[in-house]
């Protein structure tokens, strides 16, 4: 008997995707905007999304999730900010994955909710594979980390919609160069948005949160979403 | 990456295939990996092995296909592939920056070669046969 050969072409990580793309759907329909952030560990996720949850919940309804390997440090920071947190322990997988982000938001009702974040695991790399539903991607790179980051982890760049520069108040302290880093991110990642930001001084937040609440008005489609046609 | 975990995930997907067929076993698995997917062929070539042991993929050959990334050119007008090490989005023939990626995200199984149950008889292969 001769063997014979199917012809499968399916994506390996086809269940990730399908339920992400289903997550996305729930989340338009229920009105809630939702918003990841990668970055390597240490980069300021926490802060800067502590901050952002404690600013735009004076005006608006916002919750969030993180994913940590262990500890609940991460969600009581975030829960400073008097919104709702909850935490998600992944134990030893390295990122969060769309199965993750269903099983933490289970009973929570999101239809009130302008805002959902999700921080994903500090991590540079393994992240970028894994599509979680988010209406918006953030990447972030703080200025000790060095302007060629995005060089050396260009495929976490290329899949996120925008750039944030943390801990721009210590830019000369660690000689960052801004211009290269710049350039750096256009070359892995052309035309995407970049924000300078530090959460110490307040500089560049009122320009993120504009930035958030245009992407909400608007609603754009991810380059995934219509990538996803194409490869 | 966790090639071990993504080689799980294949491993999966390719049981639900032989299901779906009525097939009794894999004996070749392909692979496209985007040079862009994240993936290490390498790596995912060392997981095969204790991946598929004990399942109907065990001693299956896996064949991996290398998509290059490729950029559209505006200048160029024309597709242009990207050199395997260079993960700049910039064109290699005009150096004009280029718009998304067309190709080179892959991770997907493409085709799989399967024996059905009457074909049980004879040698089968022991181990992973390298490609």
């Amino acid at each position: 008997m001769q063997p014979r050969i199917l012809e499968v072409r399916q994506k390996v990580l086809k269940n990730n995707d399908t339920l992400a793309r289903q997550m996305r759907d729930g989340f338009r329909a229920a009105g809630v905007f939702v918003v990841s952030l990668v970055s390597s560990p240490g980069a300021g996720k926490t802060t800067l999304l502590r901050e952002t949850l404690r600013l735009l919940n004076q005006s608006h309804r916002v919750a969030a999730l993180v994913g940590d390997l262990a500890t609940e440090n991460d969600a009581r920071r975030l829960a400073e900010s008097g919104a709702p947190v909850r935490q998600i322990i992944t134990g030893t997988v390295c990122h969060l994955e769309a199965a993750m982000v269903e099983s933490a938001l289970k009973e929570w009702n999101l239809g009130p909710l302008d805002y959902l974040f999700i921080e994903n695991v500090g991590n540079l790399v393994c992240p970028a594979s894994y599509d979680l539903g988010e209406d918006l991607r953030i990447v972030l790179l703080s200025t000790p980390e060095g302007e060629d980051k995005p060089l050396k982890y260009p495929t976490i760049f290329n899949t996120a919609d925008v750039a944030i520069i943390t801990k721009s108040d210590l830019s000369d302290a660690v000689d960052f160069d801004r211009a290269a880093a710049l350039c750096n991110i256009q070359d892995v990642r052309p035309s995407m948005r970049v924000l300078e930001v530090s959460t110490k001084t307040g500089a560049g937040m009122p320009q993120w949160l504009e930035l958030l609440e245009d992407a909400r008005r608007t609603r754009a489609p991810r380059p995934e979403e219509a990538a996803a046609h194409v490869v | 990456m966790h090639e071990l975990s993504i080689a799980n995930d294949l491993v999966e997907l390719v049981e639900a295939e032989l299901v779906r067929a009525g097939a009794a076993r894999a004996t070749r698995v392909t692979v496209r990996l985007g040079a862009w997917c994240g993936v290490v062929p390498q790596l995912l070539r060392s997981a095969f092995a204790p991946a598929v042991a004990g399942t109907r993929l065990q001693g299956a050959a896996l064949v991996l296909e290398v998509v290059p990334a490729v950029i559209w050119c505006e200048n160029c007008d024309a597709e242009q592939a990207l050199h395997p090490a260079v993960y700049i989005m910039r064109c290699p023939r005009c150096g004009q920056r280029a718009g998304p990626l067309i190709r080179g995200r892959e991770l997907e199984v493409a085709c799989v070669e399967v024996l059905d149950a009457a074909a049980n008889f004879g040698s089968s292969p022991e181990g992973v046969e390298e490609q």
